[in-house]
Parts: C-alpha cells; sequence; structure tokens
C-alpha cells in the first residue's frame, strides 16, 4: 500500500513544471471566477467590477511564478510559491471582490518582473520611480492617502502587533468587518509550521532583504489610524508565499526519508483546511454577507 | 577565587534588589486583598486554630473554597506567618513574596547548570536572575498570593535538582519532593509538571537507561507524596479537576453554539454526512485550543496591554517590557547557533507552560501560563549576551542599560501609582473599610444584609473580623449550590446574610427593621439617603450602605 502511494506521489512531481504552471492556472481561474456573481452576495451589482479583480488575481498567480523563477531558477519552489498565493484565504476573498490591494500586488508584481528582466538601467530607474506612481493609481484607499495623520506610539505598537498577532495571520482577519471572511487569518492555520521553517531558513542563509521588506511593509500598515480597517498588509501576501513555500520545500527536501505517513497526515491536514476554507466561503460566508448587507456602504 | 567571590557579590545584590521590589509596601501594593487571597488567608488562619479549613475538614488536601477547589500548599505556608504576623495582608503575602525571591536564586543556579560549563554559562546566569528580579510578571505574583508563585518555585527546584541529581543520587528525591509539591501548589501545574518529567526524562535519557536504579527510589517517594492527592481524587473528581471543569473550553458553550449555527445553516443544502465532516467538535475544538494556545504570543498580550483579565493587569503595559521582543528573538536564535545545552529543554519549557491555559476560555492568561517567565527569561538574557559579543561591547551595553532604567522607571509608576488609581475596582477594594465600619455599629441591629453581586464578601468580613474559626465552622450556613459560573456562596453567618440572587430594587420597598443593608453602588444610583458610602481609590462609590432601625 505505502509502495503503491509513495510511487503515485513521485510518478505526480516528476512532472513537468509547464503541466503544473497549467493546472495551477486553470485551478486558479476556476477558484476566482465560479460564481463569481453570487458569492459573496453584493451590495450592488458590480460583477463587472469583481471580474477585473479576478483577472488581477490571477495574473498575480503567474507573474508570482515567472518572477520568482526568474529570481530563484527553481521551478518547482515557483510552482509553490504562486500555488500558495492563489491558495490563501486572504488571496482567495480578495480576488473575488472589487478590492484595491488585490489590484495593487498585481501591478506591484508586474512592475518588479519587469525590472527584474529589462537590461537596460535607465529602464531599472524609471521602472523603480513607477512604484508610487502605480501605488498612487491602483490604491487610491492606502491610508496615506486618505489621512495624513499618524497614530500615537501606543497605537502605532498596537496596530503591529495586531498585524503580526497568530490571530490574524492564522484565525481571524478582521481586516473588512462586514463584508471579509472572518473565520479564516490571512494564512491556514496548518501553514503555521512552514511559514516559521520558512522565516528562520531565510535568516539563516542570511538573506535579509525579504524579511526586511516583510518589516516595512508591517510598519506601513501599521501606521494606518484606520485599522483595523484596513488591508494594506494584503500587499505582503506574496512574501507569505514565499515564507511558507520556502519552508515546505525545505521540509521536504531536508526530510526525503520522511515516513510516508507523516507526509500523507500532513497533505491530508492541509487539504482538509482548506476544504474547510471552501467550504465556508459557499456556503456559510454568503449568509454572513447577506445579514451584514445594510452595514456595507460600497458595493463589495 | 577573586572571580567566585565577585559572582557571590553579584548574585546577592541581585537578591537584595529582588526582595525590596517584592518587600516593600506588600500590604499596600496592590491596593486590597483579592477575594482569593482572603480566602487561602482566613483557610490558614482556620487551619492554625482548628486544623481544619473553613469548611470543617480536617488538614484537607484540597481546599474547597468557594467550590474551586484551591490547591492547598500556598495556604499551609501562610500558617507560620499568620502565626508571627497575625491575619493581615502581609502574612497572606509574605510566602509568595519570599519564594519569589527565592525563584530567582534558584533561576541563577538553573541556568549555570543548564550552561553545562560553557564560558558564558555565568554571564547568562547572572542576567537571568536579574531580567527575572526585575521582570514585571515576576513582581506582580511574587506580590500577591495567587498560588502561581509558589508553584513556580518548587517547578524550579524540580527541575534544578532533576538535572544536578545525575551527579548526587540524593538530589534526586528532592528533586521529586519539589515536584510533588508542585502539584499541591497550582492547578495547571498538574499538567505542566508531568510535561517537563517527560521533557527532562529525554534530555537525561542517557543517564536514565545507564542506572536506572538511581531513579526508582526518588520515582517512589514522589508517588508516595502524591498519594493523598489521589486517595482525594478517589473519592471526590473535584479534587484535582474542580476549577478545571468550570474554565475548561468545553464547559464554555461558545463552540456549540458555533457548531449549532453552522448545523442550523446547512439544513438547508448540505446533506448530514458533509455538514458532519466539516462541522466536527474535533476539528473545531482543536482549532479553537491552537487559536487559544498562540494567542499567548500576541504582542499585544506580551509588551503592550499584558493580561486584560481582572486583576492580573498592570495598566498600560505588558506582561515583559517591550525592550524584550528584540532580545528575545535574537535569544531564540542565539540559543541554536551557540549550541545551548538546554536549548530544547528552554523552548520546550516555554511551551509546556502554555498548554494549561490553551485548554481554558479565558486567554490569553497569565495567570495560568506564569512558569513561563523563566524561559522568557533566559531567552531575554540570552538576547542581550548575543547582541553584547560585538567589537562595540560599551556602546551597547550602555544602550540597552538605558533602555531598561527607562522601561524599569515607567513599570514603577504603573504599579505604585497608576494601578491602585485605576484598578481598585478589580482589586476588591473597599471590603477592609466596610467590614471595620460594620464592626464599629453592629450592635444597632438584627440583621445585616450585604448583596453578593460579585466576588464573595462573606470572606472579607470573616478576614478583618478575624472570626472566630471553630466557631464559623458550625454556624455557616451553606446551600452547597453552584451558581452557573461554579462557585459556591454562604448564605449567612451570625448577623451577616448574603444575598446573590436579588436586587435592591426590589428589597428596598420593602425593607425590614432594625437591618443595614450594604448595596453595590450601581444597584443604587439614584438612591440618596443612605449612611455611608465607600469609595475606591479613583473616589467612585463602590458600595451605599442603607440602615432601617
Amino acid at each position: 500500500m505505502y509502495k503503491v502511494i509513495s510511487s503515485i506521489l513521485t510518478a505526480f512531481l516528476k512532472r513537468r513544471a509547464t503541466v503544473f504552471l497549467a493546472e495551477l492556472i486553470l485551478f486558479v481561474s476556476i477558484t476566482r471566477l465560479y460564481l463569481l456573481g453570487v458569492v459573496p452576495p453584493h451590495a450592488s451589482l458590480a460583477v463587472s467590477d469583481r471580474f477585473i479583480s479576478a483577472i488581477f488575481s490571477i495574473g498575480s498567480t503567474i507573474i508570482l511564478f515567472f518572477l520568482t523563477d526568474t529570481l530563484l531558477k527553481k521551478k518547482k519552489l515557483s510552482l509553490l510559491i504562486s500555488w500558495i498565493f492563489a491558495v490563501l484565504p486572504w488571496t482567495f476573498e480578495q480576488g473575488r471582490i472589487i478590492s484595491q490591494p488585490n489590484n495593487c500586488v498585481f501591478y506591484l508584481l508586474l512592475i518588479l518582473f519587469l525590472i527584474i528582466s529589462v537590461d537596460s538601467l535607465y529602464a531599472k530607474i524609471v521602472l523603480v520611480f513607477l512604484f508610487p506612481v502605480i501605488i498612487h493609481i491602483s490604491y487610491p484607499q492606502i491610508w496615506l492617502e486618505k489621512s495624513h495623520i499618524l497614530p500615537t506610539v501606543h497605537d502605532f505598537l498596537n496596530n503591529f502587533f495586531l498585524l503580526t498577532s497568530p490571530d490574524l495571520l492564522f484565525f481571524k482577519n478582521t481586516t473588512f468587518w462586514w463584508g471579509g471572511v472572518k473565520g479564516f487569518g490571512v494564512m491556514y492555520v496548518t501553514l503555521l509550521p512552514f511559514f516559521l521553517l520558512g522565516v528562520i531558513q531565510t535568516i539563516n542563509r542570511k538573506e535579509y532583504r525579504l524579511p526586511a521588506i516583510l518589516a516595512l511593509l508591517i510598519t506601513t500598515a501599521a501606521l494606518s489610524t484606520y485599522l483595523p480597517e484596513s488591508r494594506e498588509l494584503f500587499l505582503a501576501t506574496p512574501i507569505f508565499s514565499f515564507m511558507i513555500a520556502r519552508g515546505l520545500y525545505g521540509f521536504y527536501s531536508n526530510h526525503r526519508k520522511l515516513p510516508i505517513g507523516i507526509t500523507i497526515l500532513l497533505i491530508v491536514c492541509i487539504t482538509y483546511e482548506m476544504a474547510q476554507f471552501m467550504h465556508y466561503y459557499f456556503i456559510h460566508y454568503p449568509l454572513y454577507i447577506q445579514g451584514n448587507i445594510n452595514q456595507i456602504k460600497d458595493a463589495f | 577565587m577573586r572571580s567566585s567571590h565577585f559572582a557571590k557579590v553579584i548574585i546577592l545584590l541581585i537578591i537584595i534588589l529582588a526582595a525590596l521590589l517584592r518587600f516593600s509596601w506588600l500590604d499596600r501594593f496592590p491596593p486590597a486583598l483579592y477575594t482569593d487571597e482572603a480566602d487561602q488567608g482566613y483557610n490558614a488562619y482556620s487551619i492554625l486554630k482548628t486544623g481544619r479549613d473553613e469548611h470543617n475538614t480536617f488538614m484537607p488536601v484540597s481546599l474547597r473554597s468557594f467550590g474551586d477547589w484551591k490547591p492547598p500548599l500556598p495556604s499551609y505556608l501562610m500558617v507560620p506567618f499568620i502565626k508571627v504576623f497575625g491575619l493581615t495582608e502581609k502574612a497572606v503575602r509574605f510566602p509568595s513574596a519570599l519564594l519569589g525571591v527565592a525563584s530567582v536564586f534558584i533561576a541563577y543556579l538553573l541556568v549555570i547548570e543548564l550552561g553545562e560549563g560553557r564560558k558564558y554559562s555565568r554571564k547568562l546566569a547572572f542576567l537571568t536572575s536579574y531580567f527575572i528580579a526585575i521582570s514585571p510578571w515576576h513582581i506582580f505574583q511574587s506580590r500577591i498570593a495567587m498560588l502561581v508563585m509558589v508553584g513556580l518555585f518548587f517547578l524550579e527546584c524540580g527541575v534544578y535538582f532533576f538535572i544536578k541529581g545525575v551527579k548526587n543520587a540524593w538530589l534526586l528525591l528532592i528533586s521529586a519532593i519539589s515536584f510533588a509539591l508542585t502539584l499541591y501548589s497550582y492547578y495547571g501545574l498538574r499538567v505542566v509538571t508531568p510535561l517537563v518529567l517527560v521533557v527532562l526524562g529525554i534530555y537525561k535519557l542517557k543517564d536514565l537507561i545507564r542506572t536506572p536504579k538511581r531513579y526508582v527510589l526518588s520515582v517512589l517517594f514522589g508517588l508516595i507524596l502524591i498519594m493523598p492527592i489521589s486517595a482525594g481524587f478517589l473519592k471526590n473528581s473535584d479534587v484535582i479537576f474542580g476549577r478545571a471543569r468550570t474554565v475548561s473550553v468545553f464547559f464554555d458553550q461558545g463552540i456549540k453554539l458555533q457548531q449549532w449555527e453552522y448545523f442550523t445553516q446547512e439544513s438547508f443544502a448540505t446533506p448530514t454526512v458533509i455538514a458532519r465532516f466539516f462541522h466536527n467538535s474535533v476539528y473545531m475544538y482543536g482549532r479553537n485550543i491552537l487559536q487559544r494556545f498562540v494567542s499567548h504570543f500576541d504582542g499585544r498580550f506580551l509588551f503592550i496591554n499584558g493580561d486584560t483579565t481582572p486583576p492580573f493587569q498592570i495598566p498600560n503595559m505588558g506582561i515583559l517590557y517591550l525592550a524584550d521582543i528584540i532580545f528575545i528573538c535574537i535569544g531564540v536564535i542565539g540559543l541554536y547557533k551557540k549550541k545551548f545545552e538546554g536549548r530544547n529543554l528552554v523552548i520546550l519549557w516555554l511551551l509546556i507552560a502554555i498548554i494549561p491555559a490553551a485548554f481554558t476560555f479565558i486567554t490569553p492568561s497569565s495567570n495560568r501560563t506564569f512558569n513561563a517567565v523563566v524561559p522568557f527569561g533566559i531567552l531575554t538574557s540570552f538576547g542581550i549576551l548575543m547582541i553584547l559579543d560585538n567589537k562595540i561591547k560599551l556602546l551597547i551595553s550602555s544602550a540597552v542599560t538605558c533602555m531598561y532604567v527607562m522601561f524599569f522607571g515607567y513599570f514603577l509608576r504603573q504599579y505604585f501609582i497608576n494601578l491602585p488609581a485605576e484598578h481598585s475596582n478589580w482589586w476588591n477594594f473597599g471590603w477592609k473599610e466596610t467590614a471595620e465600619y460594620v464592626r464599629l455599629i453592629n450592635s444597632r441591629y438584627d440583621d445585616i444584609v450585604v448583596f453578593d453581586m460579585s466576588g464573595m464578601p462573606y470572606i472579607y468580613f470573616l478576614f478583618y473580623d478575624r472570626v472566630e474559626p471553630a466557631l464559623f465552622q458550625k454556624s455557616a450556613v451553606r446551600t452547597y449550590v453552584a451558581d452557573r459560573y461554579g462557585f459556591e456562596h454562604v448564605e449567612s453567618y451570625d448577623k451577616l446574610i448574603f444575598l446573590h440572587d436579588q436586587e435592591w430594587k426590589y428589597v428596598k420597598s420593602n425593607p425590614q427593621k432594625k437591618t443595614l443593608y450594604i448595596v453595590p453602588a450601581d444597584q443604587a444610583v439614584d438612591d440618596v439617603n443612605y449612611v455611608k458610602a465607600i469609595y475606591y481609590k479613583n473616589n467612585e462609590i463602590k458600595l451605599k450602605l442603607f440602615s432601617y432601625e
């Protein structure tokens, strides 16, 4: 029995990356477009706008693959990063509603990809300067645009710890109170050990740039006086995906002789939680939204 | 020789600092005795006078108390101090403060043992004992009689003597006694101690396999020591699980209601099998327990707001200093990079310390996870040691010192000035004054009716009136029917009657003659004909006393 499962897993993993990528695109397209006009129930009819969000979300997943593949030269790891990005509860939720941070992530990933792809130094400089412009255009609701009042030190620290709290990251995302999926966090809780492993591995390899960018994003998000109803942290979801994927990849690479029982258990746990999320999203979440519909002023 | 002398001076200074922070104005800060402190104090007084607790049980292995079955050791430890100081706040808190200071010293010894001869282990031990000595969390718990300080001391002793016991078998015996005593000290340690023992067993597995006979005697001795509580458990399961039952996540209705809500929503769309697959109890409780577990690593709890459950909060402060966050992170990495011998023990201890709290519905909790103060202290100290391992040592140490002086100053202000002002209601301030006032005018009334809406006021009258325990054991009227929180109330004794299911607005329309009514101020907002008002420290009225002669 073990041999059979083991051989199936090996055969599955040996397939070409392009096939996986095609499957990933198919998967992310289905998850973003399926019942788009129905779930979540809309405050006012906004399916076309949601469609754009969904396309951006699909696009982000694809660009993230090419971006990480160019940077890391590891197809399997890049696929894993994109796959995790595609299935995270928050990217899933934001990819199906009108969401400025979701669109902003797409543009930022695209610019980043262009920066590392083009050879001309001038083009690179122009693209770097495009960052704030793109944020300004694609994410007008970012706190910097709405308010120039800074929080007190106490409030800032409170925000910072809220954004880094296990509660928000793994259990209860309250950044969109009336319209969001509050039953789940930014990430699945079963990914917590891999996220921690990823962070440790990144630090161990002295790759401080990514944690520094993450810290900068969290600090910037924590300066928002609108928190917890503020979604700037969404810009960090590609980095979260990277950390988790690195942890997962490193775990399997270092534990090739890991008992197949444990491997299956881990896969089952992750799959089960994803199934839980999908079930919650399509069955229970619409009912909560219907109850809150009067509280949501804008189309979403 | 010189360095050994220097070490002794340093640790002595740290212990003096710890003692100053723990014994100064012990009776005044926190501002009043909390209900549980008064209860333990009175039970110690009762044991001193009669050998029995307030429920007339001879030498109890668990104090029935308010129906929450408190572990008895802290009360037994109060007995000699009550004999010396009388039944006072100081006597009640003295054992905690004393063991708090001792715990600082044991932490020092423990870290030296964990370091196993590393050249930095003594420095680390100094830093750890120093940071535990000035830890807000440790100081707070050392100055109150809430069981956990006693528990921590014996747990530290157990771990220390276990590690030392590798060289000397007699020390294993002391370790066994200490571990057994933890079970009589605090509920949470009934989970923590066995798990810590498992970790220690793995930590010293080679020695355990090589010379198992050395451990047999200690194990047997430990088992003999826990026989009384085991026998008590066989007679009545509440002896061990009393409080745990009423605060557990399984007692709370939240998850059950959520499950019911999901099933109701499903009934229209999904087959029952699928609904059960998604909303089964194992998943829902498992997720909830995990969420409660990791909530103890929330920065808001650790560094900003602390424990918001009354009475465990120091206003606007976490249970750790804000600066600790940097050093804890560096410390975790440093433990593994430097291959510190006790690294796994420290991390596992930290994780184990949180397990009991994760199974309760009041999280995050600083009280139930208190023994994590030691691993946190070690991690902070290791972090500081790591950053001092640098060419600009002097500059860094000056910066770190300045930072901690600032945070420590802030803590002193919050603890000694703002805590009494802001949280005197949490500490049930005012009952002492009430009891003293009632004692003066007692003879004028046939009955004194106390509205028992929060806390257990009867215990304050017993405590401050130094009521003869033998008299109370005979005259107390109790139904032993638990309220919805699992607490058992006293109905009356002597002239005092405690109403816990009636409201003043119904009673005041038909008051009894020659009766004094003691009413919470929020029930008598508009009534101004009171004879006396009892105030909190912030000048808000706590109680109004109405006289009908």
